[in-house]
């Protein structure tokens, strides 16, 4: 059975601000809601600069449509060398 | 035989390919820890000019992942130690320094005579200056990035129609934003297999080998080796925001590194401090009937930081306060510029703002 769940993934400070590299959390219905859901959820995210990417697919075209099973990746900018 | 034998009989490379490796030009932007492996193996694989582009010294904190020096350089330009390292293990290869950072007037010029560009730097406005410069001189720029333990990887071919750093992140961070300026640790090994890997790109690339990472970003773990692959796509704001001509790029301003964001206020600090490991450090002469700063957070005052001076580099950052947020400015300029603390903070308005900010 498919799952009714989102999985975000966190990448680089993003995994700091959440504490966490990977959840689950409940579908929603575009990457907007998403994103605010998030924000509230771990307020430190807003101080940060990161692109999304829906099933490894990056996307920058305003609200992304979200389905469950759906794989959300947040994508800080690294600028260490 | 040669010394290019054993990759001359790989299927795809062959004799064409190492023709073409010989007959190519790459200018590695930063002898750091990307650009040392970078450099190292761009060179053995037989390119025929290497550039090399850096204005810093070498230090001692440089040596856990700057493998093209040692104790004997401290001091010395990286360029020109690392073009010096090369030049002794390689004497028939052409390898010319330049002893400078990349700026946005002397880019078009050091740019304009490679082939190919490997982004080896460690701060985001020569990230942006090297991918719009690369973008207007259609200069292919094999692009690697760090953080702590993960890794960044991608090639911006700098066809016209092509994916660019923009597109990622259209725009530079303002300067009142909180900077991420990493002065964050890093494990030596990780930039050594990022800049491998750029290395790889870029031959991969001049030698039609394979499929170089065009369009497409890979993400790298070092804790678990876990990978992603995500392919980009145009941001509707990237052309808007990047200039359309070397006129325009000498005209922006690329400088931003962390001496611009050396302001920050309590609410931030406070959820900085709640998240990672922080120091207060107040400048006050002690004054036991004035409010402090909540107990749960580190903090010492400035007759304390004498001691405390070796133990900066347990804290990610550091928050420097005193009456009005004057005289915290330059003491935090100076744990950057003396300590290389790069994340330390004057708190903007000094303690008389605290007050107002917890209410």
């Amino acid at each position: 059975m498919k799952t009714q769940k989102l999985k975000i993934l966190f990448f680089g400070m993003t995994a700091e601000a959440s504490g966490c590299r990977e959840l689950q959390t409940d579908c929603l219905p575009t990457t907007g809601d998403l994103q605010k859901t998030l924000l509230e959820k771990f307020p430190l995210l807003k101080t940060q600069n990161f692109t999304l990417a829906v099933n490894e697919q990056v996307v920058n075209h305003g609200l992304h449509p979200l389905e469950a099973g759906d794989e959300i990746a947040l994508l800080p900018p690294f600028s260490g060398g | 035989m040669n010394r290019f034998e054993r990759q001359q009989i790989l299927p795809e490379m062959g004799q064409e390919g190492q023709d073409r490796l010989h007959q190519s030009s790459i200018l590695i932007i930063g002898a750091g820890g990307l650009g040392c492996p970078a450099i190292s193996y761009l060179a053995a694989a037989g390119v025929g000019r290497l550039g090399i582009v850096d204005g810093d010294k070498v230090s001692v904190s440089n040596l856990n992942r700057q493998t093209l020096f040692g104790q004997a350089n401290l001091g010395q330009n990286k360029a020109m130690a690392a073009a010096e390292h090369i030049r002794h293990q390689y004497p028939d290869l052409l390898v010319k320094a330049h002893p400078l950072f990349l700026d946005n007037h002397n880019a078009a010029q050091l740019l304009g005579d490679y082939d190919l560009i490997i982004d080896g730097s460690d701060n985001i406005g020569t990230r942006y200056l090297l991918s719009d410069a690369c973008f207007l001189l259609g200069r292919p720029l094999v692009y690697g990035a760090i953080y702590q333990y993960e890794g960044q990887l991608t090639v911006f071919e700098n066809k016209p129609d092509s994916i660019t750093y923009r597109d990622m992140y259209p725009m530079m961070p303002s300067p009142d934003e909180i900077p991420s300026c990493a002065s964050a640790g890093v494990l030596g090994v990780l930039p050594g297999i990022i800049g491998s890997m750029q290395a790889a790109e870029a031959i991969k690339f001049i030698c039609k080998i394979g499929t170089p990472l065009i369009g497409q970003l890979l993400y790298y773990n070092l804790k678990d080796h876990s990978t992603r692959l995500l392919k980009l796509s145009h941001h509707p704001k990237a052309e808007q925001n990047r200039p359309t001509n070397v006129t325009e790029m000498q005209n922006q301003n690329y400088q931003l590194n962390c001496q611009n964001n050396l302001e920050i206020d309590w609410t931030s600090a406070f959820k900085l401090a709640d998240a990672f490991p922080s120091l207060f450090i107040d400048l006050r002469h002690p004054q036991p009937d004035q409010p402090e700063i909540p107990e749960a957070y580190a903090c010492v005052t400035v007759s304390d930081l004498n001691g405390h001076l070796d133990k900066l580099n347990q804290y990610r950052y550091l928050f420097v306060f005193c009456y009005h947020g004057i005289s915290s400015r330059p003491v935090a300029q100076s744990l950057r510029q003396n300590y290389n603390h790069l994340n330390s903070f004057s708190i903007s308005g000094g303690h008389e703002t605290l007050l107002n900010t917890r209410k």
